[in-house]
């Protein structure tokens, strides 16, 4: 363990660990309070497609749509919390928290829920370029571990830790593209698993398979992806539900470095490892 | 101060010798009573109580600005996410 430089894949490594120790239950709190955001999502933007361009003339039905999608999608920013939560207390002790985490203070709740939401302004303002949807998503990262032991609500103040941490783009870069590249991979699994079970089912002529085969067809001109788009979307929601306890983890792993690096506690921990392997040595 | 701390003895443990003073309440406190904050020492009871009021003052009306600019941005969010949904679906 090196006091001084933060790598990338240490995080990444240390994750995955975090992953593995909080699972249980604390992964399924996280996609229970992320399914119904994720389903209204996938059934909003497949209104968007459906009705095309026509969708300007339903603007009070899209707007009720979109407030209930924001509602469910605050359910699943106090999942998130939950789940950072275990995350950080699986970072500081060995011991499984009990209930702890379920247990939200509530400066850190109005602190994390304000910056997220400050945050999906700037990603629907932004979204059509594309190009900064990246950015969004490593600052909703950032926004989410960084408000775990915030005692207070503040305007300003957890941008000033936001910022802080966004001083380090090289790892928050690089996990970002692990993230991205991890989404596609699960995105085209995903799809080829449920055309896997598509065919099985109708290879033993079970209800509807027909109608699941047709609809997840490939797309002629790309074939890992399907050609229908509410398909696409609920595999996209699926990649999505997938990566996101490994990207908040890696985000807390992160976070959880930093502040042992200014504290000095990377320093202790480091000293305590040289001492404990001298005394084996001994 | 430091002849005259040698003769008294901490106020929550009588047994012990005084080590500093509380700055707040004037009390002699042993070394594990007393907490330096910023560069002043404190005993227990008047630290804890110092926190609570920088607490209390300090964090009622930013969490209530903090909830009603929360409220303001759901609905700009909801408004947003429908105006980028609708001129995705033109650009397509």
């Amino acid at each position: 363990m090196s006091p001084t430089r933060l790598s990338a894949l240490e995080v990444l490594n240390d994750a995955t660990e975090t992953v593995a120790r909080t699972a249980s239950p604390w992964l399924g709190v996280l996609w229970l309070s992320a399914l119904p955001a994720r389903f209204l999502q996938v059934y909003f933007y497949y209104q968007v497609f459906g009705l095309s361009r026509q969708s300007g003339q339903y603007g009070s039905y899209m707007f009720g749509l979109a407030a209930l999608c924001m509602a469910a999608w605050l359910v699943l920013l106090l999942g998130r919390l939950v789940y950072i939560r275990a995350c950080f207390m699986a970072q500081q002790s060995a011991r499984p928290p009990g209930l702890e985490p379920l247990r939200l203070r509530s400066g850190e709740t109005l602190v994390f829920l304000y910056t997220a939401l400050l945050i999906e302004v700037g990603f629907h303002c932004l979204f059509l370029t594309f190009i900064f949807i990246p950015f969004f998503l490593v600052f909703g990262g950032i926004a989410a571990a960084t408000s775990y032991g915030q005692e207070k609500a503040a305007l300003f103040q957890p941008f000033k830790h936001i910022l802080r941490v966004a001083a380090h783009p090289r790892v928050l870069l690089v996990n970002l593209f692990f993230m991205c590249s991890a989404s596609a991979i699960t995105w085209i699994n995903l799809f080829f698993a449920l055309r896997l079970a598509a065919g099985l089912a109708a290879s033993l002529n079970a209800g509807d398979a027909a109608l699941w085969n047709h609809l997840l067809r490939p797309n002629p001109s790309f074939e890992l992806v399907p050609a229908e788009a509410l398909p696409s979307l609920l595999v996209l929601a699926g990649a999505a539900l997938a990566i996101e306890p490994i990207w908040l983890a890696a985000n807390v792993v992160f976070i959880h470095k930093l502040r042992a690096r200014d504290t000095g506690d990377d320093l202790r921990q480091w000293h305590r490892s040289i001492r404990h392997t001298l005394e084996t040595a001994a | 101060m430091a002849q005259a701390l040698k003769s008294q003895s901490c106020a929550n443990h009588p047994e012990r010798a005084a080590r500093a003073v509380c700055m707040s309440c004037k009390k002699a406190v042993c070394q594990e009573c007393a907490t330096q904050w910023e560069g002043i020492n404190y005993c227990v009871q008047c630290l804890r109580n110092k926190r609570e009021k920088t607490t209390v003052r300090s964090s009622t009306p930013e969490a209530v600005a903090v909830v009603a600019a929360g409220v303001v941005l759901f609905f700009l969010a909801s408004y947003l996410m429908m105006w980028s949904g609708v001129n995705l679906a033109r650009m397509f």
